[in-house]
Order: C-alpha cells, then structure tokens, then sequence
C-alpha cells in the first residue's frame, strides 16, 4: 500500500455462488474491502445479506468463486483453515462438549504444539482476561450464555491471531448482558491489539462499537465508513434507510451541489456526494432529530416547510411526531427532546413549521 | 334428598374396579406398583426365571441320559469347566474349554475390531450424506437381515469352498494354480461374524455421528487443528458412545455366536456357543453346559460394568 503499512485484510472483487442453474445464489457479488491492522471493523446487513458468507470465506471454511483474498498482504487462496492466522468465534460458540472450558481454551495452543506448562499459563491468564478463572474445570453445558460466549472469546483469542473473526456473537444475550459484552469486548480489542471483523445485524451495535463499518445487502458493500459518516452521510437509500430513522424528499437539483427544490416549492441546502447536475430528480434524505418544530406563530425563513401534525408518540427521552407536509406525499418524522418533561408542544392536528439544520440534508442516489 | 335414593343411584361398593381405583386414588405406592408390575412381570418371567434356572441346573448331578438328577447337589460342573479327572482320581488341569474361552474372546476380538474399521468409516460416510440419502443407506444396512442367519451362512460356505465362487474367480484369473483352504477356517468364522454383525457396528456409530455438530469440526479447524487431529480430538470422542455401543452389540453375540462357527469353523474351530450347545445336545451334560453358560455371562456382565463407568456421560453433555 501506499503509506507503507500492509492491511490486515483486503478483499479484492471477491464472490461467492452457491449451487447452480437455478438454483444458484449469489451469496457475494463483487466485494472489496480493506481492513487496517488493529481496527474494529463492523459488517452490518440485513439477514441473508452475505456476512456469513463474508467471514467463512476469510476463515478458510469456504472456497470463493471468484475474486482475491490477501491476508497481511500475501494471498491466501487455498490455504486450509487451520493454516490461516485467523480464528472465529461462531454465532452457535461451537465449544468443545466433552472439554471443561480449561481444555476448550487450551485446544488451539496444543494443535500448535506448546508444552504443557506453557499452555497452563496462557489458558490461565486466557480464563482472567474474560473474567472465568474460577471456572476452568465446568464443561460448556454447565455455563449460563453469557459465560460459553466468553470461553469462547478465550478460545479464539488463546492462539493471538492476527484477525479474530467473530459471527454475531453477542446475538443470543439479553439486553443487560449484551451491553456488558460490547463494552468487554471493546476492551478486549484494543488490550490485545487483535483486528477484530465483527458481524451484526444490529445498527446500534455496529455503531456503538466499530472503527468502521461496511454496510452490506445483497452480497455487496453498499458503504464503507466510520459510523457518524455512515448515519450522518449515507450514499444511498438502503444505508439511509437500514440505519436509523429517515425521510426521504424528491427533490429536483437547482444549483449542483449546493440547493435542491422540494415538490412544494422551497428550497434546501445539501450536501451531494455524487454530484448530481443542475435539473437531475434526486432523492434527500433528512435525520428525524435534525429538524426543528416551530409554532404557527413563529416568523418563517427562507427554507421552512409547513405542515400538520398527523400523530405523536411518546418515546421517555423525546417525543416522535409524524407530519403531513403541504405539497409533498408521504409522512415526514420529527423527533424532539423532551425538555419539558412528558407534555408534548404540539397535539395531533396543530399546525406547524419544519425548520431543517443547515448541514442535515443528504442526497442519495437510487 | 332421600337417603335410600342416594344410596341406590352410588355403584355397588364390592365392585373390583371402584376398590381398586378407590385404593389407587388413596395411595401413591400402590399406583407405582401397579404401574410398574407389567415391567417386573416381563423381567422376572422372561429373564429371572430362566436365569435362575440355569443357575439351579449348573449345581446339579447330571442325568445319564441328559436332563438332571433333580435334587443331587455338585459343584462338579465348575470343576470340570477347568480341571480334568484322570484314571487314578486326581484333578489335573484340563485347559480344553479355557482354549475355547480363548479362542473365542480371541476371533470375537478381530470381529469386533474388524467391524470398527469397516463400520466407523461406513457410518461417517452415510452422515455426511445429504438428509434425503441418508434413511436409504440405513435401510440398505439392514438388508441382510431380511434373510435367515442360516441362509446367509450357507452363502458364504458356497463362496468359500474349494471349488467355490472365491477359488474359481482367483484361479481363474490366475492369481493361485491351486484351491486355498478358506473354508472351516478361523478366518471363515470372522469373516461370517464380520458379516453378521457389521450392521450392529454401523448403526450406533452412526447414530451418534448423525448428532455431531460440523461447527464443532470446523471449530477444531480453525483452532489450527488438521483432519487428523481433528478426527481424534472432537470427532471420535464425540462419537464415543456410538462406538462403544456398538463393540458392545458386536462383541457380545460374537461371542456367544454358534450359526456361524458352526458351518463356517468346522470341528476344530469350535467356540463357546458350540460348547454350550454340544453340552446341551450331544455330550448331555447340562450342568457343565449351564456352568459354561454362566461364566460367559459373569464375562459379559463384567464388561458391561466396565462400558457403564467408563462412557456414562459426563453431566452437562447432554
Ligand atoms: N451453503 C449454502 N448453500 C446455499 N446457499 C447458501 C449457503 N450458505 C449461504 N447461502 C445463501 O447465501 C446468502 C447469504 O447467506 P449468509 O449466511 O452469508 O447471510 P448472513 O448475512 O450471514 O445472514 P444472517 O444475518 O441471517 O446470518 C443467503 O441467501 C443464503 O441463503
Ligand atoms: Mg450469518
């Protein structure tokens, strides 16, 4: 590369088919991607997307159709699994059932051949660091979910990989215990310094949690970006719209770059990564909490729109209204902090102004 | 409401049914009882009864003509099971049966091992297979037991004999210029019980691979362990039950097999099945016969312990 340092993983045009005639699925369509060493990396998608996929593919479980596979810079087209410096931690845990977490711990280290006293050692400081000393001699089947998730960690993590591969792996934990994990597992990752792909169907989590994410639908990267560039500037409507709340506007471009004309006559201010030209039909694309409610009463800007209030839903934090916009179909959400406590500021059927913040209008394309 | 019509509209106290589901309503232990006394019953008629029998039978004189002396105690048949009374009255060690214990725990070995190589690969191919081949290749292992022991004993003898399907085929190809003695050989008796039993191999064994869990396989794979050791630390424990059990189903009647020693042995590869029954039949002595019957027994009973301590799962396992 360029700068010099040689990324973790890149995947260049890799794909993926599974069977064939018509039975065949294009389980990866052209992925490229580019992970830096040390980086939490987050594949986000809707279930059926090709993440899975995505994972076996660089765990070696998988062969691909197509496409390149370089691991620190060397390609790794069939290399079986276990000569890959990569390890999993699977969705299902997939522990050993006839080992004690101890022995679970230790299987990688003996497959590589360390002494005995060595692997005691290194399963013990394994079992500290995901806080299980005390239950080395248990068995996998006498252990709460949350627990077999983090002997699994210890695992995966035993053998030092280069990449830690890990496969929606806080999926099954309630609310509680899943908070807990990601903060865990945050720290994990940046104690050990491993690259860490993770895979999640959750936008929060992903968001939460990565250094970057890559947005994923039907087997290919819809967005690649750190999360506030992937909420505040979505390229597309499928980011746009799987991450997050969204209104979308048709717009019409009326200075490239700059100001785009709504059905109803007035015009906002976007940001156009694509650089639509002057008379092209676009879609805008506004966050819900990036827009303001103004009373009728309020004196008008250049830029305000107007509407009614069709519903209000209360939400504890802040309150969600759903508008009717004069001239522009559809329904329009405006998200507002309860400041006040739990009285709303408008009821259903109150007229009302819709002031956008000056930097919150995207432009998709299609 | 008039108590004579009440009295009269209530059943007959003396009937059966109601005293009895009055009683099983009362008590707990007489509804276990009773729930359990069909078992009991098939246990003790089938099984206890017959045992103790034999039991009885291994104690007592032996009729001239067969049969017992009723009533004429002797521990005579355990001591000819191992010492022999010479001309002069004296016990001298008679290691007559004892070869025959041996030689059957020996080929009963070579069965049982010989049909964990063949029945363990066998087993791993057919739960690799997709869900809709699989119930098709169970049924094809158990085909052979559509027909009689008999029969198929009888096939193998025609396969085997000098001038049989084997012979002619190698001769023919001119791989031997003379017939080879494969017939009332030890290795006619294990290739019969190989045969008999591999489906007793197969099936547990494939039972357990059935439920393994691949993710394990690819777990161990991505811990950096190869096929190899893959195969001895994940699959193979893992199927350990399935393989134990099936040395159990394979090993046990092995040893007591008689069908096939029988026709395929000859008179001078005789196992215990053979003794027991010769014992039984023409030799008359039931004492002895029921004697042997029982230390093979306590032999098979004693193995059985053993697989029950040593592969009782482990809690947790489930
Ligand atoms: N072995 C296979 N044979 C055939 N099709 C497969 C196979 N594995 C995956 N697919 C298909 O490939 C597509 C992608 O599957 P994948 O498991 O990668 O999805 P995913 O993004 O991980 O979804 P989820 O969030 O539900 O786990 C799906 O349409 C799936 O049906
Ligand atoms: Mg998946």
């Amino acid at each position: 590369m360029r700068d010099g340092t040689v990324a973790a993983i890149e995947v260049r045009d890799l794909t993926k088919v599974f069977g064939g005639g018509s039975q065949e699925v294009r389980a990866l369509d052209g992925v490229s991607l580019t992970i830096a060493r040390n980086e939490f990396f987050t594949l986000l998608g809707p279930s059926g997307c090709g993440k899975t996929t995505l994972l076996r593919l660089i765990a070696g479980f998988e062969q691909p159709s197509g496409g390149q596979l370089l691991l620190d810079g060397e390609d790794i087209a069939g290399r079986p699994p276990f000569k890959r410096l990569v390890n999993t931690v699977f969705q299902s845990y997939a522990l050993f059932p006839h080992m004690t977490v101890a022995q679970n711990v230790a299987f990688g280290l003996e497959m590589q051949g360390w002494d005995g006293a060595r692997i005691g050692r290194r399963v013990a400081e394994m079992l500290e660091l995901v806080k299980m000393e005390s239950l080395g001699d248990r068995r996998p089947g006498q252990l709460s979910g949350g627990q077999q998730q983090r002997v699994a960690l210890a695992r995966a993590l035993a053998n030092a990989p280069r990449v830690l591969l890990l496969d929606e792996p806080l999926s099954a934990l309630d609310f509680k215990l899943r908070k807990d994990m990601q903060v865990e597992l945050k720290r994990l990752q940046r104690e050990t310094g491993i690259t860490f792909v993770f895979v999640t169907h959750d936008q929060e989590e992903a968001l939460t949690m990565s250094d970057r994410v890559a947005v994923m639908s039907q087997g290919a990267v819809q967005q690649v970006g750190s999360p506030d560039e992937i909420y505040e500037r979505p390229v597309n409507r499928f980011v746009a719209d799987f991450i997050g709340e969204t209104n979308f506007l048709p717009a019409e471009v009326e200075a490239a770059g700059t100001r785009y004309r709504v059905p109803s006559g007035e015009t906002l201010s976007g940001h156009d990564p694509h650089g639509h030209a002057q008379g092209a039909q676009v879609t805008l694309a506004l966050r819900p909490e990036r827009i303001d409610l103004l009373a009728q009463a309020d004196e008008p800007v250049s830029g305000d729109l107007a509407g009614r209030v069709a519903q209000v839903v209360y939400f504890g934090t802040d309150t969600l209204y759903f508008l009717e916009l004069d001239g522009i179909p559809g329904r329009f959400q405006v998200r507002v902090q309860n400041r006040n406590g739990a009285q709303a500021e408008f009821a259903a059927g109150a007229k009302v102004g819709v002031r956008v913040a000056a930097d919150a209008v995207q432009v998709l394309v299609d | 409401m008039a108590p004579s019509r009440q009295a009269r509209s209530t059943p007959s106290p003396i009937s059966p049914f109601t005293s009895l589901a009055n009683l099983l309503r009362r008590s707990q232990r007489a509804r276990l009882i009773l729930l359990i006394a069909p078992a009991l019953l098939i246990i003790g008629v089938f099984m206890l009864l017959p045992l103790g029998l034999m039991a009885y039978v291994s104690i007592l004189e032996r009729g001239i003509n067969g049969g017992v002396q009723w009533g004429v105690h002797t521990v005579d048949a355990y001591v000819a099971f191992l010492f022999e009374e010479d001309l002069l009255g004296n016990l001298a060690i008679n290691p007559d049966y004892l070869q025959i214990f041996g030689r059957s725990f020996l080929l009963s070995f070579v069965t049982t091992a010989a049909c964990l190589a063949i029945g363990f690969p066998a087993a791993f191919y057919m739960a690799l297979q997709p869900e809709k081949y699989r119930n098709l290749l169970i049924f094809l292992v158990t085909i052979p037991f559509w027909t009689n022991l008999l029969i198929r004993n009888y096939a193998w003898i025609l396969l085997l004999r000098s001038n049989g399907l084997v012979n002619e085929s190698l001769m023919g190809l001119g791989l031997i210029d003379a017939p080879i003695t494969l017939l009332y050989t030890n290795f006619a008796i294990t290739l019969g019980l190989v045969y008999s039993f591999l489906p007793f191999m197969v099936l547990p064994i494939y039972a357990s691979l059935e439920k393994l869990d691949l993710r394990l396989v690819e777990a161990a794979f991505d811990l950096g362990a190869n096929k190899r050791r893959a195969f001895q630390r994940v699959i193979v424990p893992l199927a350990l039950p399935g393989i134990a059990a099936g040395c159990i189903l394979v090993f046990v009647p092995s040893l007591g097999a008689f069908i096939t020693p029988e026709l395929l042995g000859g008179s001078r590869s005789m196992m215990i099945g053979n003794l027991i029954q010769s014992q039984f039949g023409a030799a008359r002595n039931w004492p002895l016969g029921a004697a042997l019957a029982f230390a093979l027994l306590a032999i098979v009973l004693l193995a059985m312990m053993v697989y029950l301590m040593r592969f009782r799962r482990p809690p947790g396992t489930g």
